[in-house]
């Protein structure tokens, strides 16, 4: 027992190391990419300008001090939680950040419901008959989410769903003008709007997010079919499921048996899906005119703005790391081996 | 019965009648859309940077000026820089030797968030902050030769001038010469924030013919109109400033209907709009030009023969039809073709690769050189201009790398002569010849990216600033465009026009030298 305890110790320590030393390497390779690519100042004060008014500037956001005094300034305000102020909004990036994040985690959240929704089942019964037609069928869809890119289909289920069918509402943010956002529960617009029981805002705002969540669903699920039907087909092949049927068991029972040992890698692959939405929505926020981290990153990348810039990457990568963290946790809970391995 | 149903109507209609509005019987709102690419930066016009924000700060301020305008007949008017309205400042009275003048503030102006009238404490303040923020404002302040100013009364203001001000009306209806509520700013401050720069971002304080009634980051601004405005209401109740990304959205949209008017489209969407139902695109000549910089300092680019050549071998025509669709103008010089005093017959260029090649020879580079273009990211005319340049100079035996840069790198550069050679676009908002001359032409001018100087020409700068006499000016500036296209500092690519798409039931628009869209004339019809 208390072998096992330090064990546990010791991996996640080991762990939790690994993600600080990962999360400090990203910040600085962050913060000297983005002070490599052009001074600001000269975007910061346009056309009107004198000597005074740009040294003035450069000496008000710290750009006259050497890079790595810059740079442990940064980390120290990283570590009271202080993001920086976005030279654009004159906000802080965190309060920035905090408005923005609900539209992405609801975005994202959505699209990997839709994802998986239809992925799981469809591999598992790809699986089930490699050459019928559910197989082919899902070939073609990963095929054609994993060679699309995610702009595009938004564009084109746009202009086939809102231009030519009128099925959806414009593409313009996440629910309409004339309703106006709910009040502020949980920030996402699909919750918010139950809690306040108002069916029409309810309505608006899932017709508002359907279009977007689906390009992210087509896009991201190919991965998460594409392993579900390996695994599972691995599992049904594999000594024990061949044994269990040798001994009669009902085939409800093996597929049971089945399914419970092929969704360890999916559901890692699921979490990292997730990861990745919550930071590759990006392009498909932009389509969307989606109001999330990705809008607020171009924005950002717009006009130089340093601080939001820094922030959302950081940000997306402490979600990468921490899924990573949380697949590691997982599989060692599943696989002891895991734990003492470096 | 009858009598009784008489009277339980008339009952009816008399409660219907006395319905406050928004209920019943309320008249539907005339509502404006307009896709916007990004969102508004600032709502405090000294700090203004990007396009969008100069756009809301015009319509929610009131500025010291205006242009009055002229009806083209082509279903747009464009503002006549000859004709200087009062907007703010109702009246005014220069001194006899010019170096004064009184601001007389239009009286019964009111604060649009507060009530409060506009008096000269308020622009005492505004001219106190300008100096206070050391911000683009001041700039103008300073251009416009403002020693000091003065409360000479409660609604009038008296300024001194250091030397003699052309261009005081000019830079006075910039969309940063504002009144702001002086009471309500002071009342925001913070001790790391004297001016409330931080809350006036966030926060109109403006007298202008609208102002901000809702602003959700990243979907949209709405702004109200001014009922009380000193003009009229404008036509338009309420304008939605709805941000929409996607050039392609902002152009389906618009074709859709969703929207009224979608600003920045590409020239390809621009095209793809013409003729569609219920979409009309304007085309509106502007002073934009569309400019290639050489630094003078060093190597080939430093001979006047290699620039000439450089110029002759620009292929005018080409980039006109075949990058501009034939909308844009072939420029002559440092004055735009529609600026004020150009002079097109002293402009030696026409696309000539012989003369090129000849003039190459005669700088001793007859097998050629090469060159790095500069130019920013994500600017599709430019790219496509450089690529166009590239193969014309290639033509005369000249290799022309074309760099793609950061904005920031790119602004950077230019700041500190950094660049072998730009390209950039430029629009002269002052329509003067001595003003593009002293940003750009003067030595160490603000604009001045190519290390430029020759004293005749600053000579002449100061000449056509020191007069009012227009004919000595158009004589001083004839001589100033000849020496700067035959030293050839700049190659001038295009006067380029503005287009802007809007439903065909949108009228009243006013082309203003800023390219920035004024909602206040915009109607329904």
């Amino acid at each position: 027992m208390l072998d096992s305890m330090r064990e546990w110790g010791f991996f996640l320590l080991r762990r939790f190391g690994f993600f600080l030393i990962a999360l400090f390497g990203v910040s600085v390779i962050t913060f000297t990419v983005t002070h490599k690519i052009g001074n600001p100042v000269y975007l910061l004060v346009g056309t009107r300008y004198n000597q005074e008014m740009l040294d003035n500037i450069r000496r008000e956001i710290g750009l006259d001090r050497p890079l790595h005094e810059q740079y442990l300034r940064y980390a120290g305000n990283l570590l009271q939680g202080n993001l920086g102020i976005s030279r654009f909004s004159y906000n802080p990036v965190l309060e920035d950040i905090g408005r923005r994040l609900p539209a992405t985690l609801e975005l994202s959240s959505w699209a990997l419901a839709m994802g998986v929704l239809w992925a799981v089942p469809a591999g598992i019964l790809a699986a089930l008959r490699p050459q019928g037609r559910m197989a082919r069928l899902a070939d073609l869809a990963a095929r054609t989410g994993v060679s699309m890119p995610g702009f595009w289909l938004g564009l084109l289920l746009i202009f086939v769903f809102f231009a030519e069918l009128h099925w959806f509402p414009a593409p313009l943010g996440r629910i309409a003008r004339s309703i106006g956002p709910p009040q502020y529960v949980t920030g996402w617009y699909s919750i918010d709007t139950l809690l306040a029981g108002d069916r029409e805002a309810f309505f608006s705002s899932v017709s508002h997010l359907i279009l977007p969540a689906l390009t992210l669903a087509i896009t991201t699920s190919p991965s998460t079919l594409q392993i579900t039907r390996k695994r599972m087909q691995e599992v049904l092949q594999s000594d024990y499921i061949r044994s269990a049927r040798a001994f009669g068991l009902p085939g409800n029972k093996v597929y049971r048996y089945a399914l419970r040992n092929t969704l360890g890698p999916v559901i890692t692959m699921i979490a990292m899906t997730y990861g990745y939405l919550l930071s590759g929505t990006v392009l498909v926020e932009v389509v969307f005119t989606w109001p999330g981290l990705g809008l607020y990153a171009v924005d950002a990348m717009n006009h130089s703005d340093y601080e939001p810039i820094m922030g959302v990457v950081l940000l997306s990568s402490g979600f990468y790391l921490l899924v990573y963290l949380a697949s590691d946790i997982f599989n060692a809970l599943f696989d002891p081996r895991v734990r003492t391995e470096l | 019965m009858k009598r009784s149903l008489l009277f339980n109507m008339l009952f009816v209609l008399l409660l219907l009648a006395m319905l406050p509005g928004g209920m019943a019987l309320a008249q539907e709102e005339n509502v404006l859309v307009i896709a916007i690419p990004g969102d508004i930066e600032t709502l405090d016009p000294p700090f203004s940077r990007f396009q969008r924000s100069n756009e809301t700060n015009l319509n929610i301020y009131d500025q010291f000026f205006r242009y009055g305008s002229v009806d083209t007949g082509l279903g747009y008017s464009v503002a006549d820089t000859g004709t200087i309205e009062g907007a703010s400042v109702e009246s005014w009275e220069w001194s006899e030797d010019l170096s004064s003048i009184v601001l007389n503030i239009r009286e019964g102006a009111t604060f649009n968030k507060t009530g409060r009238e506009v008096t000269a404490d308020d622009f005492i303040y505004w001219f106190e902050r300008a100096v206070g923020t050391e911000s683009g404002t001041l700039w103008n302040v300073n251009t416009a030769n403002i020693a000091s100013w003065e409360k000479t009364g409660p609604h009038q203001v008296t300024l001194q001038f250091s030397q003699l001000s052309p261009w005081l009306f000019f830079l006075f209806r910039d969309q940063s010469q504002g009144p702001m509520d002086a009471i309500e700013a002071q009342a925001n401050v913070a001790d790391d924030d004297p001016w409330a720069a931080r809350w006036l971002a966030k926060n109109d304080v403006g007298s202008g013919e609208f102002y901000v009634e809702s602003w959700e980051p990243g979907v949209a601004m709405v702004l109200r109109a001014n009922p009380d405005y000193w003009a009229g209401k404008a036509f338009f109740d309420q304008i939605v400033l709805q941000v929409v990304p996607s050039s392609a959205d902002r152009a389906l949209l618009l074709r859709e209907g969703e929207v009224d008017i979608a600003a920045s489209l590409s020239t390809d969407e621009l095209a793809a709009l013409e003729g569609a139902e219920g979409v009309k695109v304007l085309t509106v000549p502007t002073r934009n030009q569309m400019i290639m910089g050489l630094n003078v300092t060093e190597g080939p680019l430093a001979n006047k023969l290699v620039r000439q050549a450089l110029s002759y071998a620009v292929p005018y025509d080409d980039i006109i039809e075949g990058i501009f669709g034939g909308k844009a103008k072939k420029s002559a010089g440092p004055v735009p073709v529609d600026g004020k005093h150009h002079d097109g017959s002293v402009w030696p260029y026409d696309y000539d690769p012989d003369k090129a090649r000849e003039l190459l020879a005669e700088a001793g580079y007859a097998d050629g050189f090469e060159f790095t273009l500069d130019i920013a990211s994500g600017v599709a005319t430019t790219e496509q201009i450089a690529v166009v340049l590239q193969a014309a100079y290639a033509d005369v035996g000249v290799t022309m790398n074309i760099n793609l840069q950061t904005a920031a790198v790119f602004g950077e550069q230019l700041g500190t002569l950094g660049h072998q050679a730009w390209m950039r676009d430029l629009l002269w908002y002052v329509d003067d010849p001595g003003y593009t001359g002293v940003a750009t032409f003067r030595t160490g001018g603000i604009t001045n990216w190519m290390g430029y100087s020759n004293e005749t020409i600053d000579g002449l700068i100061v000449q056509m600033n020191g007069t009012l006499d227009e004919e000595l000016k158009a004589e001083l500036a004839r001589e100033y465009q000849r020496i700067v296209s035959d030293e050839a500092p700049q190659l001038f690519l295009a006067d380029m026009p503005f287009e802007i798409a809007m439903r065909d039931d949108i009228h009243g628009y006013v082309q203003l030298p800023d390219n920035l869209l004024w909602y206040w004339p915009l109607y329904r019809e």
